[in-house]
């Protein structure tokens, strides 16, 4: 029983963090119909960001994430006003291959300055853990869950009450209409590009926390990242939620019970079934716009 | 036949003739080097005019059609090295490995369009690749070893299945383009409700399209896994492989007979030239080059001159 409860909890921890990171992903896929393969590159390079400035700067990790979200917005408005607006108008697998494009262009940046070594970020509190019953918590993982829930959370306001964030989910309903009413499209698209990788730059920080890097790791976090857009169904924070949720489940208790390697299966193999039989997810919901 | 088929036709009677060539020059050139690069441009011209039926004349972008190739590269070693069937059937069985498995999951898969059904089928590349890297017969992650061929004309053997290969391909495509499947295929890539509407099986022939494709991309993987001699889930479900394909698709163009053996080609010069001159940065060049050329050639070199 103890174990089990062991396992729930962990998974909730990862859960978290899988909910926060697919937000960038799913946010610019919903608002302006584009699949970012590139997304993972750049929560790696959050993480090596994040992973810099504790080195020779030793800023804590945590502490740095306004300065790597500040960088990330920046990255975002500059990636959309030179690559995006562009394949706005290709059609959809031209945009995968740009990004896929992209993807490789960045690993292999970041693979020629630190190499393909396993880096980590060792914070005085990553080896830290206190008991509570039988249960083992780790503090770093329990900080990671805290932040990751605490972005959602400003996320979930921001879209929901600024006048900005209800721009935003305005363009995602329905494009024309917010043009009618005096939204400037491409403006939004701006501003959207660059909160989603604000988000991948700071679920950087939270993801060299967690665990080791390497260059290439950011290949697998697009399919997890989209994954959990689909399982909740794309398009509301809440399903972000239950979708990073699921798969922080599933990767646990899989990694439990059949062993390691047969994660990343078990979440490939779901994703097939769930694009088969429930394209718009758990939740449906469409883009945002819906409240 | 367009001027570009022409010239693709004689193209491939050269690279047919060009042993002989070798053989008369004797020993003064790298022979080895020379045929390893054109199989190489051969066996991605192969992949490409593949994914070109199925994208270019059906309208389905498969981005993980390499599944196959490792699907055909897995059945055709495990066929050789435990049951010690001979190299040419083995690879045949496992193109048709790849076909009946493509033909089966398609009025499924196919449901799905646009990017659904490119990642999709992605993500069934990468769940094979960790299947295989999980299980026992397969080798697991330590992959096969091959015995390297010997006997009858051992230099050129693999050079010629890719030929052989690389023509059948373009023959598929040269009648897809000109017959009556051809155009129910390209009723679906039009409008498949009206392809529907007009009697065509949509699911059949969408079916049938994919099965091509695996067909094709299982042989090359079975022709590879022989000739590298050594196959691991990492190189035969290797996702760089799906976008260089269709970056050579691309950069030659879609739905056109020539163009992909051109764009195949020449994206295997290009990167030969990147890799011995910029070994270090390969990588970060090869990445640029696909950006740049999805931002300026969107409809591939034979898009520019229609």
């Amino acid at each position: 029983m103890d174990i089990i409860l062991q396992l729930v909890i962990e998974a909730l921890f990862l859960g978290a963090f899988y909910a926060f990171m697919s937000l960038g992903f799913s946010l610019v896929w919903g608002v302006m119909n584009i699949l970012n393969l590139a997304y993972g590159s750049f929560i790696v390079l959050g993480s090596y960001l994040a992973y810099i400035l504790y080195t020779y700067l030793g800023i804590d990790p945590l502490v740095s994430i306004p300065l790597g979200a500040g960088t990330g917005f920046l990255t975002g408005v500059l990636l959309q006003k030179t690559l995006i607006n562009r394949a706005m108008g290709l059609e959809p697998f031209m945009v995968l291959i740009l990004t896929f494009g992209l993807d490789i262009f960045l690993s292999h940046s970041l693979n020629l300055i630190f190499k393909a070594d396993i880096r980590s970020i060792d914070t005085p509190y990553a080896e830290e853990s206190f008991l509570v019953g039988n249960l083992i918590i780790s503090q770093v993982k329990l900080l990671v869950f805290i932040t990751a829930l605490f972005l959602t959370f400003i996320l979930y306001v921001f879209l929901r009450f600024s006048w900005t964030g209800r721009a935003i989910r305005a363009v995602a309903l329905n494009r024309e209409g917010a043009t009618l009413v005096g939204i400037n499209p491409s403006s939004v698209f701006l501003i959207a590009s660059g909160i989603g990788t604000a988000i991948a730059f700071s679920s950087g920080h939270l993801y060299g926390l967690l665990q080791g890097f390497t260059p290439f790791d950011g290949g697998f976090l697009t399919v997890k990242a989209f994954l959990v857009s689909i399982l909740g169904g794309l398009g509301r924070v809440e399903s972000a939620l239950v979708g990073g949720m699921i798969l922080g489940f599933l990767e646990i208790f899989v990694g439990f019970y059949a062993g390691e390697s047969w994660k990343l299966f078990a979440s490939l193999l779901l994703l097939v079934f769930i694009l088969l039989f429930r394209p718009r997810g758990l939740m449906g919901g469409k883009y945002y716009g819906e409240t | 036949m367009g001027k570009l088929e022409k010239a693709s036709v004689g193209f491939l009677i050269l690279l047919g003739l060009l042993p002989i060539l070798l053989e008369l020059l004797g020993e003064g050139i790298p022979k080895g080097y020379i045929l390893r690069i054109l199989s190489s441009a051969l066996m991605l011209s192969s992949l490409a005019l593949a994914q070109n039926v199925l994208l270019g004349y059906t309208g389905y972008p498969a981005f993980g059609s390499v599944a196959f190739f490792g699907i055909g590269g897995y059945t055709s070693a495990i066929l050789s090295k435990n049951f010690e069937v001979p190299l040419w059937f083995s690879i045949s069985l496992g193109g048709v490995m790849a076909s009946v498995v493509a033909f089966l999951i398609a009025p499924v898969l196919m449901r799905l369009k646009s990017h659904y059904f490119a990642i999709a089928t992605l993500a069934l590349q990468l769940a094979l690749g960790e299947m295989v890297a999980n299980l026992e017969f397969t080798g697991g992650t330590d992959g096969i070893n091959l015995p390297i061929y010997r006997g009858f004309m051992e230099d050129y053997i693999f050079y010629f299945l890719f030929l052989s290969l690389a023509v059948f391909s373009f023959g598929v495509n040269l009648y897809v383009d000109r017959s009556v499947f051809g155009y129910a295929l390209k009723a679906i890539r039009e409008d498949e409700v009206a392809a529907e509407s007009t009697g065509v099986n949509t699911v059949l022939f969408k079916s049938y399209s994919f099965s091509i494709m695996a067909f094709i991309t299982g042989l090359c993987g079975g022709i590879y896994a022989f000739w590298i001699t050594y196959i691991d889930p990492v190189s035969m479900f290797d996702p760089l492989l799906s976008v260089k394909l269709f970056v050579a698709l691309l950069l030659g163009g879609v739905g056109t007979v020539a163009g992909p053996l051109w764009g195949a080609f020449g994206l295997e010069l290009v990167s030969e030239i990147v890799w011995s001159e910029f070994t270090q940065i390969h990588g970060v060049v090869l990445g640029l080059l696909i950006v740049l050329a999805v931002l300026f050639l969107p409809r591939g070199l034979a898009g520019v001159r229609r």
